[in-house]
């Protein structure tokens, strides 16, 4: 039942984020949003690794405290600039999220295929 | 379910709390912004805009009518006697100290050069008071017994206000009284202008012998106020 811990995890987090009123200036709100894409890309970056058994905690954490961050500056670096690199991360992250989705997905699939094709082939041995 | 690496559980969890708390955070700030003004669509604004601007002209359509009535009720009455005469001079000289009629004389002007904030608005303005300043205006606005100077952020900028108006700039605040004397209380060491150069803010002071201040059309109307009767 390991697809319930993110679950419970967001649940849980997004209990203590509704509790918990952080009041983020407007003018940085911009900035949040394309932090919360990167953090989201890293965090199924992180299910996709699990799949793919090359997790790795530290990684995973440092990984996606750093690409918000990163990606939070690089908006706003762009703002100063008055380069849209607002667009630049949000077109990267947006396809990295659903890279680890569909890899995610494929993983599951094959999970699944496995171990169905596992029973048939234990029903064929067990019929006389 | 058995997986290689250990203690996966724990970072997972963590990343994904952490997760949670920043979306809940951005669904929070998303929905201030959906009400904040600054973020309204621009249809919407001008829509708004529209609406505010016919009440102002309906008011102003009113205000002048109200003032034709009392200049019709003025005129009536002036052609009497040296009572009526006299009244009119306290009449006059009541518009003039409470704004409501533009008055001329010597004084100085200011223009600002630089960043000012409300609050050094309202203590120039107190300064000149001080000084023996008779009237007072900001880029027009008649400063009045309820004048308020406030300021509104947007986005990009803060604007100050004068009765709810945006004053935009250059700020000019023009005083009427004893110009060398309204001069020195700005300009005396460790005055306003000192304490304004340093945050890079400069009062530019004229002195001159003619100046007319715009009026304040605003009446206020006691609707609350009565004269305590004298024992």
């Amino acid at each position: 039942m390991f697809w319930l811990i993110p679950v419970f995890g967001l649940i849980l987090g997004a209990l203590i984020g509704s509790i918990i009123t952080i009041e983020i200036p407007l003018t940085m709100a911009k900035y949040l949003s394309v932090a919360v894409l990167a953090a989201l890309d890293s965090a199924l970056g992180g299910i996709r690794c699990i799949y793919e058994d090359t997790f790795n905690g530290m990684v995973l954490l440092t990984g996606f405290i750093s690409n918000a961050v990163l990606a939070a500056l690089l908006a706003f670096l762009g703002d100063q600039l008055s380069v849209d690199l607002y667009m630049a991360a949000v077109f990267v992250f947006g396809i990295r999220i659903f890279n680890n989705l569909a890899t995610i997905r494929h993983h599951i699939l094959n999970r699944f295929m496995q171990k169905h094709n596992m029973h048939a082939s234990q029903h064929k041995n067990d019929m006389p | 379910m058995k997986h290689k690496i250990h203690g996966w559980h724990i970072y997972l969890v963590v990343t994904f709390v952490l997760l949670g708390i920043l979306i809940s955070t951005q669904i929070q700030t998303q929905s201030r912004l959906m009400s904040d003004l600054s973020m309204q669509s621009t249809s919407d604004l001008s829509i708004m805009l529209k609406n505010l601007t016919d009440k102002r002209w309906l008011l102003t359509e009113e205000l002048e009518e109200a003032e034709q009535n009392l200049l019709t009720y003025q005129n009536d009455y002036s052609s009497d006697t040296a009572l009526i005469s006299s009244v009119e001079n306290e009449l006059n000289r009541l518009q003039m100290i409470s704004g409501t009629s533009a008055v001329k004389g010597p004084g100085i002007s200011i223009t600002v050069d630089g960043y000012m904030l409300a609050t050094d608005l309202v203590v120039v303005i107190n300064e000149l008071w001080a000084a023996g300043a008779e009237a007072v205006t900001i880029n027009d606005c008649r400063i009045t017994a309820t004048s308020g100077i406030s300021y509104v952020d947007t986005m990009e900028k803060t604007y100050l206000t004068c009765d709810g108006t945006v004053i935009q700039e250059p700020y000019e605040i023009r005083a009427l009284g004893n110009s060398s004397i309204l001069e020195k209380s700005l300009t005396m060491p460790g005055g306003i202008a000192d304490s304004l150069s340093l945050y890079q803010v400069y009062l530019n002071i004229e002195l001159q012998d003619e100046l007319t201040l715009a009026s304040q059309p605003s009446q206020l109307r006691l609707r609350y106020g009565r004269v305590p009767e004298k024992n």
